[in-house]
Order: structure tokens, then C-alpha cells, then sequence
């Protein structure tokens, strides 16, 4: 093995090592954000509250996507997939507010892309 | 060399790749419970219960689990302190002889009027009268209407009303009160008299505390 063979190998391990900062797989990532998003739903709730003020038959969904920064954990640049939406706006930018700013513990070395589906529905009669 | 290469670029190029997921289930946000229309409420001239009150079959007991909501109409009585005397009118179906039916429907009448009493409405306030099968409100040839005319309601036959005299102001919205009267308004005592007896409109009842009369 060549000096340049080992310079080599050793990049290679020293970048698989970097990689190893990532501390959760895939269903760790999306466990973990589920728990963090669930500490706004009083947030959503109230976000709701106000959408049947507004109209009492409001309801649907809210598809949301954002970024959750790597070694920060920081929830970032949420936006809504008007697609796959069915609230009204006003809802709808509610959830951008209400999960915007969120910081999951401890953060990841990898970056993580989510998409979650919210949906809002009037309390069954009694 | 060129394999080293390859397998530090694949290598990296995972490493910044990020994780992309979807959430497991939809994220399910419930509205809060609908404002539940009151049970028991005050309007023009009677007290309307959206329940029935049950007795005991054939009989004039008032069954338990009623209780609830003969507290509730005497806690409305004494709330509206402008209600000054009430008919228990009791009610029966077509279902059995008239003379039962009149009887039976005026011990209800009686019972219910007698419950509210023991329980802090004042006695002169309640006047108990059993109609029998004369009223009906619905078809006494099926199952479904007779249990609609066995009932028992309550009529306002005194109260205090307040007329106003309101001024809108069309730029602010606002209003202002410039006359006020009181009067004390009785409906006929047998209903069968005719309804000639003054009737308050809707916004002129004191417990409303609406403008009554806009010039």
C-alpha cells in the first residue's frame, strides 16, 4: 500500500466517522419529531379554536413540510403543501407559526427532511 | 486508486444526504365541544324544556332521574326574579279514558309543581293545571305523537317586562336609551279565554334587557 493508498483510507474512514454523528435511523428521526411536534397542540388547538370562530364548519388538513437542521435540531422553513391541504389559509399559516421554531433534543448530525399531515375535525356530537 | 476514490466519494456524498421521512399517521386535531344548547330556557312567555320530564308510569312520580332537570327549571325560576307567576300545565295523550287522562295530568302537574316548591320557588309563584288529551301537539294515532302529548309546560302568565325608547347612532352603532317603562304583563289564566291578554314581544322581556320600541 502506497503512502497516497493511505492518505486515501484514512479519508475514508475519517469521512464514515464524520457520517456516524447521526444518531437516529429513519424511524428514530420520525419518532422523535412526532413527540416534539405533539408539544403544540395546545398551540394547534387554539389554532383551531379560532378557524371555527371564523367558520363553524371549518375543518381539513394540513400537509407541512419543513427541514430540521443538522447538529442544531432547529425546525426550519415549514411550509405547507397546498396540494395536499384542505383548511382554510388562515389554518393553515397556523401550523406554520405554531410548529415553527421547534428545536428537537438533542440534535442530529444529519439533516432531516419531514413531512407531517395534520387533521383538524369538530369534536363528534354528543 | 481510482476504487479508493469512488468508495470515499460514496462514502461522503451518504453522509450529507439527508434523512427524509413522513410522519407515521395523520396528526388528528379535535375541535373543541359544541356549546351545548341549554336544557331549560326562558322565553317570552314560557319556560321551554328541551327534555322531558319522566314519571313513573301511569302515575304522577316524578322519576329520579329527572331530578336533575326539575333543579335545573327551579334554579332558572329563581334566576329570573321578573317571572312572577307560572302554569304547570299538565298534558296527556289520547291513549286511555278522558276522565284518567285529565286526572293523571293534573297530579303531574301538581307534583311538578309541588317538587319546585320543596325546592326553593316561591309557592304564589306556581299555578298547576292538568289539560288531559285536549291539547295535543302532534297525532295521538301514532306511537311517536302520543309521546309528544304527554308532556308538561310551563307558561309565564306574569312577569315583568321593560319597554325602551332607543336611539341608534348610525355612525357608531352604539345605542342609547332614552326612555325606559316597566310594566307587569299577565296572560289570561285559561288559555281556552283566547290569547287577547298582552303578550311582550320577544325584545321587551326584562330578562332580555333589549331595546323594546325604536322610534
Amino acid at each position: 500500500m502506497t503512502h497516497l493508498h493511505r492518505a486515501l483510507a484514512a479519508g475514508v474512514v475519517a469521512s464514515l466517522a464524520a457520517c456516524s454523528g447521526g444518531l437516529r435511523n429513519v424511524e428514530a428521526y420520525r419518532a422523535d419529531t412526532t413527540k416534539l411536534l405533539a408539544t403544540r397542540s395546545a398551540q394547534l388547538q387554539r389554532c383551531y379554536g379560532d378557524a371555527l370562530r371564523a367558520d363553524g364548519k371549518a375543518a381539513g388538513t394540513v400537509t407541512v413540510q419543513f427541514v430540521i437542521e443538522k447538529d442544531t435540531g432547529a425546525i426550519s422553513r415549514p411550509t405547507v403543501e397546498p396540494a395536499h391541504s384542505t383548511a382554510p389559509p388562515a389554518l393553515r399559516r397556523c401550523v406554520v407559526k405554531a410548529i415553527d421554531g421547534l428545536v428537537l433534543a438533542p440534535p442530529d448530525g444529519k439533516e432531516a427532511r419531514a413531512t407531517f399531515v395534520y387533521a383538524f375535525q369538530p369534536a363528534p356530537a354528543t | 486508486m481510482r476504487r479508493w476514490l469512488i468508495v470515499a466519494a460514496a462514502g461522503l456524498a451518504g453522509c450529507s444526504s439527508p434523512v427524509v421521512f413522513q410522519g407515521k399517521s395523520t396528526l388528528v386535531v379535535t375541535g373543541p365541544p359544541a356549546a351545548q344548547p341549554p336544557r331549560v330556557e326562558v322565553q317570552d312567555h314560557k319556560i321551554e324544556i328541551h327534555e322531558k320530564i319522566q314519571f313513573d308510569d301511569n302515575r304522577a312520580t316524578i322519576r329520579s332521574a329527572s331530578r336533575e332537570l326539575m333543579d335545573e327549571i327551579g334554579a332558572v325560576i329563581t334566576r329570573n326574579p321578573q317571572i312572577k307567576r307560572i302554569r304547570i300545565e299538565g298534558h296527556a295523550s289520547a291513549e286511555g279514558s278522558r276522565r284518567h287522562n285529565q286526572t293523571l295530568s293534573a297530579a303531574r302537574a301538581r307534583s311538578v309543581a309541588k317538587y319546585l316548591r320543596d325546592h326553593g320557588v316561591a309557592a304564589g309563584e306556581l299555578v298547576a293545571v292538568g289539560y288531559g288529551s285536549d291539547r295535543p301537539i302532534a297525532d295521538n294515532a301514532t306511537a311517536d305523537g302520543r309521546e309528544k302529548n304527554r308532556r308538561v309546560e310551563f307558561v309565564i302568565v306574569e312577569q315583568d317586562v321593560v319597554h325602551q325608547k332607543v336611539e341608534v347612532d348610525a355612525g357608531a352603532g352604539k345605542e342609547k336609551v332614552l326612555e325606559e317603562n316597566h310594566e307587569r304583563v299577565k296572560e289570561p289564566d285559561d288559555p281556552a279565554a283566547g290569547t287577547s291578554g298582552k303578550r311582550p314581544a320577544r325584545s321587551t322581556t326584562a330578562m332580555h334587557g333589549k331595546p323594546a320600541e325604536r322610534p
